[in-house]
């Protein structure tokens, strides 16, 4: 049922009224009665319900528990009241209300189920289908319909429309690789128009003509360039725009759904994996308010048909130049004889971490390493294997602090050296609906980019920090001022040669600013990860020691690491690669071990607030491959540093020990401000003697669309790739090649 | 197999060409709202207001509160057609976006909405043939008619093969007193005939402008038979009252 | 084949703990304990809270071992983002983690999915939480239970559409 919360974090409606609508001078205005929330008490159905003053009466209607027939109706778009299906009975009203454009008001009366409002829906339904075509068993919508499903249950059995003239009939629209459109079937609810407007902020996609001859489109021909645009399949309440990649392969009622978590960036939005046999069939994005709300980046959505291509399914030797498929024996042997061969004794054992590597296989990689001998731990970024600048004793010098949800109080963000539209696209709709709704103001410092919303550009590099530092510039003078401020600071500063000093800078700035920045309530400093693994890693201890760091490794086990520079890795060290796709990484390796991609199995993903979220597996792990964290148990016995722990439950026991937080499924624990003090306090005095050489910051992420071995393999982010990003890296020149890749 | 033994041994002698069970015809608009690139009208054909007009666009948008531009865009969509041959080309409509500050889908939204937005070429003439009820009551079929065929055959929404005349039908244009009435340009031609309708083309054709207004010698909507009432001389100020107020 | 070993080894230790602690608890992972407990309303039957000392079932009934090591999620499944009904979402489903290793296989001519995992496509749904803690506790299953999200909708209004802005428009709205 539905909750309504007026203390919502986002800033409510009845609020903004009354912030704009009260003139400064004390002037009486038409609507300054609004300005505080009060419940108001109506009835529906008979049954008393108390709802937030300023709510729809739909609203009120579901929270009385009446269930409301909708079409353009959307809890998270604004409210457009066209489609009219939503109609009830309104006392003292002469004629049926929709619901959703009309205000709950105190002490009215609604009934949502009167023979007025039957009549009202069937007659409604009755319009909607007079040009809607019949072809639910050739539509990819059918199973999950909206229309279909409240045609049956509130729609008349017949129809009056005999249209000589038969039915509308609409041209398609391309809208890229992602999106396939069947423009017959629009009803015209325009929720696509209002999410591409409003939250993807997009603004190409509208509607043309008028009356019967009005179509959804874009009017000249574009594709819709958004990294959020798969949600408008969702939003579809019919089947006029379906998911491309997925059309004609399955229905609904076959699919079996796995509620997992996606980790192609870090924001760890929750989704829902729908498989059929041992293939994954669709990802669909799972509403959680605290986390992605109800939408989910392209490429969590799309980029599962990657999982099926370049997949490592057994466990490979390198002999010569070519890899040789082999036993688990004697693969897990050929390692145990390679690490003997090459006599790496203590920190000349590296392991190195990867975007896609679970926490549970890190605290085993780690717990293996730290056997042997070793404290060579390090990460597949730039500058990884040294330990990272900003440290990880406290979790608040690399999580993002203020929580997902948090966004929408902050009143001035700056963002520092990322581009949160690729690296996090459903955080950037977060800050995009908060810079819609409210006076938010956003400062950027970093390679100049399209975020979706306004921004106050400062500089491309350490000398725009310093300045804002120095509180030189009116942004500086606006985050001054500000209640809530927030500092983001993208994961590829403490890759970037100048960011120890960012960080000394801006820790700084926040410890002078610590009344604003760094309260009980709000801690303003973040840092936006933007590999899944990465907090979790952090939050493990996964980096190596100062001294560790300057030795050259001989032994490297790469876990999921395909970001790595090549040219790190010595020619005579020793390299295991274990993860799942053949990518980078495994063309490195001697020794390859097929592990499970993130579909394949239940573990733990900690996402860039340092939320912890269970993923599960929706399909078994293709041929010879395994749990990561298994191979690493197996592994550990073969070399006779036994780990200590026999299934998973005994290992989440394990990190329990190392952090409780990596077992507080669902929940943020937050920093309090004195320890994320403490924490700023000693980044600044590592930090104090960095050295800058004032390089531009770059954008880590050139393309959207390929990150991780997954989506790298998947051929719909290839031809997303080549729709969107003007094809450099797609590896499809024409479209002989994109045959052949298909076939 | 089983399934044709099932069948009976005779077909019946009627064989259907064509499927007819449960299948519509599609049906489409009589416009088309989406763009296509052309020779004539494309985004790479440069649109710029030509100084006078830019000066009232300014004027125009100062009209508005300066968050509300977007409140412009029907007269300046209107500026554009006008200086455009009078037809809003994709051009015009970008250049108004940019003008305004607007998503340039914002526009075409109300570019294609209106009607009298004209997104194709349209010929020097745009004579614009009310059909509804009223003229129709009063013959407009036929006046179609006759503009159709004075004009070489063409069908309503066709331009003359010299580009001078394009003829559309159009919705009640407010002038039902004194209907059947054409708009050619931005003027009314009313109280017409066959006769006078021609007459109006053809001074059109040989480029000169004949009088707009109503062609039957009414002066506006008078009672074309003579006043019936209010014949009587109206009364000045002071009459008729007490005499402290004459 | 040490994988394998390790897994019968797995397979055995927990059998073994599975026994010991017959009478006692299974493991219970879930973040249950940290978070208040949920608020029942009134008008709801509650079910008794599940004794203990549950005896499991699987001692008398003779299911297969297998069963006992696949944790089961207890969570209640979210609304299907395509459709805008909200319908059995409110019950507690428990399924089962897939079987590791080759229990499913797709028919190389018609592409036809086999599985040997008898558990895979089986749901079980329940009224409550209780229920389905208890059911799971009753087989002997270990499980952990998803917490349920809430659901945040601000009040809406149609007039916000309209509303004056002092400062300049951040967004043209339209439909």
């Amino acid at each position: 049922m539905l909750r309504l919360v007026s203390t919502a974090s986002r800033p409510s409606s009845a609020g903004r009224l009354g912030k704009t609508a009260v003139p400064p001078k004390g002037r009486r205005a038409f609507a300054s009665t609004s300005a505080k929330h009060a419940d108001i008490s109506l009835t529906v159905d008979g049954k008393e319900v108390t709802v937030p003053q300023g709510s729809a009466l739909i609203q009120a209607c579901e929270a009385a528990g009446a269930t409301i027939p909708r079409f353009c109706y959307h809890d998270r778009l604004a409210i457009a009241g066209n489609c009219r299906m939503c109609l009830v009975e309104v006392e003292r009203s002469p004629k049926p209300v929709a619901s959703c454009a009309m205000p709950a008001m105190p002490g009215s009366k609604v009934w949502t189920n009167t023979p007025l409002v039957h009549e009202a829906r069937e007659g409604v339904m009755e319009f909607l289908l007079a040009n809607h075509p019949l072809d639910c068993p050739i539509c990819d919508q059918g199973g999950e319909c909206d229309l279909q499903d409240q045609s049956m249950r509130y729609g008349s059995d017949r129809s009056r429309f005999h249209e000589i003239t038969g039915k509308r009939a609409v041209e398609d629209k391309n809208l890229g690789p992602l999106v396939k459109t069947s423009m017959n079937r629009c009803i015209q609810c325009t929720r696509c128009v209002r999410f591409a407007n409003e939250v993807a902020g997009v603004e190409d996609l509208g509607t043309t003509g008028r009356g019967n001859d009005m179509q959804i489109g874009m009017y000249v021909e574009k594709t819709m360039n958004s990294e959020l645009s798969g949600n408008v399949v969702d939003l579809c309440p019919v089947g006029a725009l379906t998911s491309k990649p997925y059309a004609f392969h399955a229905r609904p009622w076959e699919l079996k759904n796995t509620e997992s978590i996606d980790v192609t960036d870090a924001v760890g939005s929750n989704i829902r994996v729908d498989s059929r046999g041992v293939r994954v069939m669709r990802v669909q994005p799972r509403t959680n308010d605290d986390v992605n709300e109800e939408w989910i980046s392209d490429k969590a959505r799309y980029a599962y048909d990657g999982l099926t291509f370049q997949r490592l399914t057994a466990p490979l030797i390198k002999q010569g130049d070519r890899f040789v498929a082999a036993t688990w024996e004697e693969a897990l042997s050929a390692i145990a004889d390679g690490l003997a061969k090459t006599g790496a004794q203590g920190d000349e054992i590296q392991a190195i971490a990867g975007h896609l590597a679970d926490t549970e296989s890190l605290v085993a990689l780690k717990d293996l390493i730290n056997c042997l001998g070793s404290d060579n731990l390090a990460t597949d970024q730039l500058g990884g294997t040294a330990p990272p600048v900003h440290g990880v004793d406290v979790r608040s010098n690399y999580l993002f602090n203020p929580t997902i949800p948090g966004i929408e109080q902050a009143d001035a963000i700056l963002l520092v050296g990322t581009n949160p539209r690729h690296e996090a696209a459903v955080l950037n709709s977060r800050i995009r609906k908060s810079w819609l709704h409210t006076t938010l103001e956003v400062g950027f410092i970093g390679e100049r980019v399209d975020t979706a919303y306004g921004y106050d550009y400062l500089g491309q590099d350490i000398k725009a920090v310093q300045e804002f530092v120095a509180g030189k510039g009116e942004f500086a003078a606006k985050f001054k001022a500000a209640k809530k401020p927030l500092i983001i600071i993208g994961s590829a500063i403490s890759e970037h040669p100048d960011g120890a000093s960012v960080y000394n800078q801006l820790a700084s700035y926040v410890q002078t600013h610590k009344n604003k920045l760094l309260t009980p309530e709000w801690n303003g400093f973040s840092v936006l990860q933007r590999a899944a693994s990465r907090s979790a890693a952090y939050d493990i201890g996964f980096v190596s020691s100062a001294k560790a760091a300057k030795t050259t490794p001989k032994f490297i086990y790469l876990l999921n690491a395909d970001e790595v520079d090549p040219k790190s890795i010595s020619k005579d060290a020793f390299v295991v690669y274990q993860g799942h796709h053949g990518d980078l990484g495994a063309q490195l390796a001697d020794v390859c071990l097929p592990g499970a991609a993130y579909t394949e199995k239940s573990t733990t993903w900690v996402n860039t607030e340092g939320r912890a979220q269970l993923g599960s597996a929706a399909v078994p792990p293709p041929g010879a491959s395994r749990d990561d964290w298994k191979i690493i148990r197996a592994l550990s016995e073969v070399l006779n540093v036994q780990l200590p722990y026999e299934d998973v439950l005994a290992l989440r026991d394990r990190m329990w020990e190392i952090s409780p937080t990596l077992v507080r499924y669902d929940a943020v624990e937050s920093t309090s401000p004195d320890v994320a003090l403490a924490g700023l306090k000693v980044l600044v005095e590592s930090t104090k003697k960095a050295a800058f050489k004032g390089l531009p910051f770059e954008k880590p992420i050139k393309n959207f669309y390929m990150t991780d071995p997954i989506s790298r393999a998947s051929v719909t982010m290839a031809q997303c790739t080549r729709a969107f990003t003007g094809d450099q890296e797609s590896g499809i020149s024409d479209e002989k090649g994109l045959q052949a890749a298909f076939a | 197999m089983s399934a044709i033994a099932r069948l009976p041994k005779t077909l019946p002698s009627r064989t259907y060409l064509s499927r007819t069970f449960s299948s519509s015809l599609p049906r489409k608009s009589d416009a088309l709202f989406v763009h296509r690139d052309t020779s004539y009208n494309n985004p790479k054909i440069p649109f710029e207001f030509s100084e006078e007009n830019l000066k009232r666009a300014t004027e125009i948008i100062s009209h508005y509160p300066p968050q509300y531009k977007k409140a412009a865009v029907i007269p300046l969509l209107d500026l554009g057609q006008r200086q455009n041959k009078g037809w809003t080309s994709i051009s015009v409509m970008n250049r108004v976006a940019k003008l305004l500050e607007m998503p340039p889908m914002r526009v075409y939204e109300v570019a294609t909405f209106y009607t009298m937005f004209n997104r194709e070429p349209i010929g020097e003439h745009f004579v614009q043939v009310c059909t509804t009820t009223p003229c129709m009551l009063r013959g407009s079929t036929d006046i179609l008619h006759t503009v159709c065929q004075h004009l070489g055959g063409i069908k309503p929404g066709e331009t003359t093969k010299d580009r001078k005349f394009t003829v559309v039908e159009v919705e009640c244009q407010g002038a039902c007193s004194n209907a059947p009435m054409i708009v050619v340009g931005d003027d009314f031609y009313e109280d017409l005939t066959r006769e006078t309708t021609a007459k109006i083309l053809d001074a059109f054709a040989k480029g000169e402008k004949p009088k707009p207004g109503p062609q039957s010698g009414r002066h506006t909507s008078e009672n074309s038979a003579g006043l019936t009432a209010l014949t009587s001389k109206p009364y000045g100020p002071g009459q008729f009252c007490s005499p402290e107020f004459q | 084949m040490s994988l394998l070993n390790a897994w019968k080894q797995a397979a055995l230790t927990s059998r073994s703990t599975g026994l010991k602690h017959l009478i006692t608890s299974t493991r219970l992972v879930s973040s249950e304990s940290s978070s208040t407990p949920a608020n029942k309303k009134s008008g709801e039957i509650v079910t008794p809270e599940a004794p203990r000392d549950v005896l499991v079932a699987d001692v008398i009934s003779g299911a297969p071992t297998e069963l006992r090591h696949r944790p089961v999620r207890i969570y209640q499944p979210t609304r299907n983002t395509m459709q805008s009904g909200s319908g059995k979402s409110e019950r507690w489903r428990i399924d089962f983690d897939i079987l590791p290793g080759g229990g499913r296989w797709e028919n190389p001519l018609m592409g036809w999915a086999s599985s040997a995992d008898y558990m895979q496509g089986t749901r079980l749904s329940f009224r409550s939480k209780e229920d389905a803690v208890h059911f799971a506790e009753k087989q002997g299953w270990d499980y952990y239970i998803q917490q349920t999200t809430v659901k945040r909708i601000p009040p809406k209004n149609y007039a916000e559409n309209f509303l004056y802005r002092p400062s300049k428009l951040r967004i043209l709205r339209t439909k």
